[in-house]
């Protein structure tokens, strides 16, 4: 079919910004609010009202964000914008779902929920399921909310709006969560000796329940959505969907739910392929989660559901996750379960260095450390010693990857026996100290209850110098290290040697620092070994001639009738002496001194 | 059969039907026109806008069309956020794009009806915006302050419910 141009540009808008600025063009386009709210084009950006109004919807509300707040506080028309009900609508659909969006709007942003934005969320469809008009009027009738409370139009509306749609079964003073909870956790489900005939009757119940009165769980109230979606599950996983077109957010539990499913020790393909039947997906967080139980049968499961180059992928990102500061809900390392999944899937050592390290693409430090604290990622473990461990039984004393995890063992702040126990085995195995470590040292000494762990250390230290010096592998760059860090850190450090005598860390009000009127026992030792340490490190002086005495008969008479002169040698170690002198001097031994001649 | 665009400034782009159908203003119009040789004259674009808008029609061309109301269908939280926009997206927005342009894209994509673009470019500005203070989101939008001391205290009580959750 052939049309003149003539009918084309008809169709077409006759002038820039015709649909743009026209309320009724743009109702068409974008299915927006009120005309004398579209017509007004906010500032030098000439981006329609409507257009700041979608802005708006994108904006987080999430638990402490600020940005609505800060959106409404631009100007008069930005203000205008947020305080629009359909911006406000839009807003709480776009961050809670449409089911879900009176709830969210009522539980987080109660003072936002005018009667006229809750009227348009029932408008766009957004659900009041029964617990909400109970949740509504629990609210109401509570006494210690102030201006959290609940306006008498907002709970006139819920209250019509609970009759109107559940009649005589309203019943505003039940609890749908507890009743619903009562059911999945302390019903036939729960019990060891599963009841058929009791199950089938919860399973009714919850289903009127569901279908009836719209139940779902939501966060905030009531147990864990995943939890008890894997439970609902278990009982008759075809509520499931119901729940779904309830307004349950599944993608948001997804994950959580098949790694239960996963971590069953049961789990077969058919038990799998319910779930997936039902509404869930296998993801590759999924699988990561599922991966971690490192159970044969599970991975027999997984494999007929997806590639190897999938599973392999997943399991990489699985021992990312394992090393980092959380692997997920109740997984606890286990060193045969990161082993299986290494040996499994042929890891390498460099997704190992990925996974251990926070920057594992930045150098080391000249000083052999690393430039980043923590140098490794599972130091915000609840307790990383096992993951320090497994590497020093992994990679030996004298691997990178060793030396980065006793870094942080040191550098790790807690009276902590298996703590101390774990420098202990990195020392009987091998692992070497560095001069980087007498600061780690010094700061250690000043928390309370690890003073006695640091003077250990510091005693271990050396005895390792020691050992190196008597064995001739101290090279004099290495001592000269270890002498401006003693010096740097301990013995000549003002404010160091000030906090241990009058300060501790920890221990304190609220986890804080306390004074002390004198300094612990173990922080004296701690200097003077310091002390003793730094003399032992100083090149060892020349030794003074021994001073010979000679008659001579032209000198000064001795009182045996000798003469005595002086000794070449005298005169030779005098000059040996100035040399010596010189050379510390310079080699910065004795620190900056003025006026070496 | 191509489809002939004409911008504002006179430049001609000439698309393949499934890039143009991207925009509903676009689809609608070959729906009611039929298949037409001539150039549809879109006064409301500049050319190098429409480049851009025709850019992102292509990378798209072959994914499916939103629904009418794409908020009709089963929620999907994590798909919903400001922060989940797709790489290319995310470089298609940022390359060399100011803020003039950025809102002419928008403006662009609310005109010819391309609801994913719109999104998009609503995304960028809301990213934007986050994490900033208004004195700072008015520099960057070269916004004047047009309330008094009294009304920015007041403004800030009234909406208190913003930073509730």
């Amino acid at each position: 079919m052939r049309t003149s141009q003539l009918s084309l540009a008809a169709l077409a808008p006759a002038h820039p910004g015709a649909l743009i600025r026209n309320g009724a063009a743009q109702k068409h386009y974008l299915g927006a609010a009120d005309s004398d709210v579209v017509a007004h084009v906010v500032d030098h950006t000439c981006l329609p009202t409507e257009v700041w109004s979608r802005i708006f919807s994108f904006l987080d509300i999430s638990l402490g964000a600020q940005a609505p707040l800060r959106f409404s506080q631009v100007s008069k028309s930005w203000n205008r914008v947020a305080n629009d009900p359909h911006s406000r609508v839009a807003l709480f659909i776009r961050n809670y779902g449409r089911k879900l969006a009176l709830f969210g709007a009522f539980k987080y942003h109660r003072a936002a929920l005018t009667v006229p934005v809750a009227k348009q969320l029932r408008n766009a469809s957004s659900a009041l399921p029964r617990f909400l008009v109970q949740l509504v009027d629990k609210e109401y009738h509570r006494t210690d909310r102030g201006r959290r409370g609940v306006s008498v139009p907002l709970y006139v509306f819920f209250i019509q709006e609970g009759y109107h749609l559940y009649g005589n079964d309203a019943g505003f003073k039940e609890d749908d969560v507890a009743r619903f909870e009562r059911l999945l956790y302390t019903g036939p489900v729960a019990s060891p000796d599963h009841d058929t005939d009791a199950a089938a009757s919860a399973v009714e119940s919850i289903r009127v329940l569901l279908d009836k009165f719209g139940y779902l769980p939501v966060r905030g109230i009531g147990s864990p959505i995943d939890e008890t979606l894997f439970l609902l599950s278990k009982l008759d996983i075809t509520l499931i969907p119901k729940l779904v077109s309830n307004g349950l957010d599944i993608a948001g539990v997804n994950d959580q739910v098949l790694e239960r499913v996963l971590w069953r020790a049961d789990v077969t393909d058919e038990y799998l392929q319910t779930y997936l039947n039902n509404g869930f997906t296998l993801t590759k967080t999924a699988i990561q989660k599922g991966l971690q139980i490192a159970r044969q049968s599970t991975l027999d499961v997984l494999a007929k559901h997806v590639s190897q180059e999938v599973l392999t992928e997943c399991a990489k990102n699985a021992v990312i996750d394992m090393f980092g500061p959380s692997a997920g809900r109740g997984w606890h390392w286990i060193p045969e379960s990161v082993d299986f999944i290494i040996q499994t899937f042929n890891i390498d050592e460099e997704t190992i260095r990925t996974a251990l390290y926070t920057h594992p693409k930045s150098p080391r430090l000249t000083n052999g450390g690393r430039p980043e604290f923590p140098a490794t990622r599972c130091y915000m473990k609840t307790n990383p010693c096992p993951v320090w461990r497994w590497v020093l039984r992994t990679y030996g004393p004298h691997h990178e990857f060793t030396r980065a995890c006793y870094d942080d063992a040191l550098s790790r702040a807690a009276a902590d026996r298996d703590l101390h126990l774990l420098h202990d085995e990195f020392l009987e195995a091998g692992v070497r100290f560095y001069p980087r470590h007498v600061k780690i040292l010094a700061c250690r000494l000043l928390h309370r209850d690890m003073t006695a762990n640091a003077l250990h250390l510091l005693q271990a230290l050396r005895e390792q110098v020691a050992d190196d010096r008597d064995a001739g592998l101290l090279f004099d760059s290495e001592r000269d290290e270890w002498l401006q860090a003693i010096r740097a850190e301990v013995v000549d450090n003002d404010e160091w040697s000030h906090r241990m005598r009058t300060t501790q860390l920890e221990g304190g009000a609220r986890g804080g620092a306390y004074r002390i009127s004198r300094p612990p026992d173990d922080a004296l030792r701690f200097l003077d070994e310091s002390k003793e340490f730094l003399a032992e490190l100083l090149p060892p002086v020349p030794t003074i001639a021994t001073v010979v005495v000679r008659n001579s008969p032209t000198g000064r008479r001795g009182s045996g009738g000798a003469t005595m002169t002086r000794s070449p040698s005298m005169r030779s170690w005098v000059k040996r002496m100035g040399v010596w002198w010189k050379e510390q001097c310079e080699r910065g031994v004795w620190g900056v001194v003025d006026n070496v001649v | 059969m191509p489809v002939i665009l004409q911008a504002s400034d006179g430049q001609q782009f000439t698309i393949s039907k499934p890039v143009a159908e991207r925009s509903m203003l676009l689809k609608n119009m070959l729906d009611d026109v039929g298949e037409n040789e001539q150039a549809i004259p879109l006064p409301n674009v500049s050319g190098p806008i429409l480049a851009a808008v025709i850019e992102y029609c292509e990378h798209h061309k072959d994914e499916a069309m939103p629904a009418a109301d794409e908020d009709d269908k089963v929620f999907e939280a994590s798909k919903k956020k400001p922060d989940d926009i797709d790489q290319w997206d995310a470089d298609f927005m940022k390359q060399g794009k100011g803020n003039e342009e950025l809102f002419e894209i928008i403006l662009a994509a609310n005109y010819l009806d391309i609801k994913p673009l719109l999104d998009l470019g609503c995304k960028t500005v809301a990213n934007m915006i986050k994490g900033k203070t208004p004195e700072q989101i008015r520099e960057m939008f070269n916004i004047e302050n047009d309330f008094t001391p009294d009304e920015e205290e007041q403004i800030r009580r009234e909406n208190e419910w913003a930073a509730d959750a």
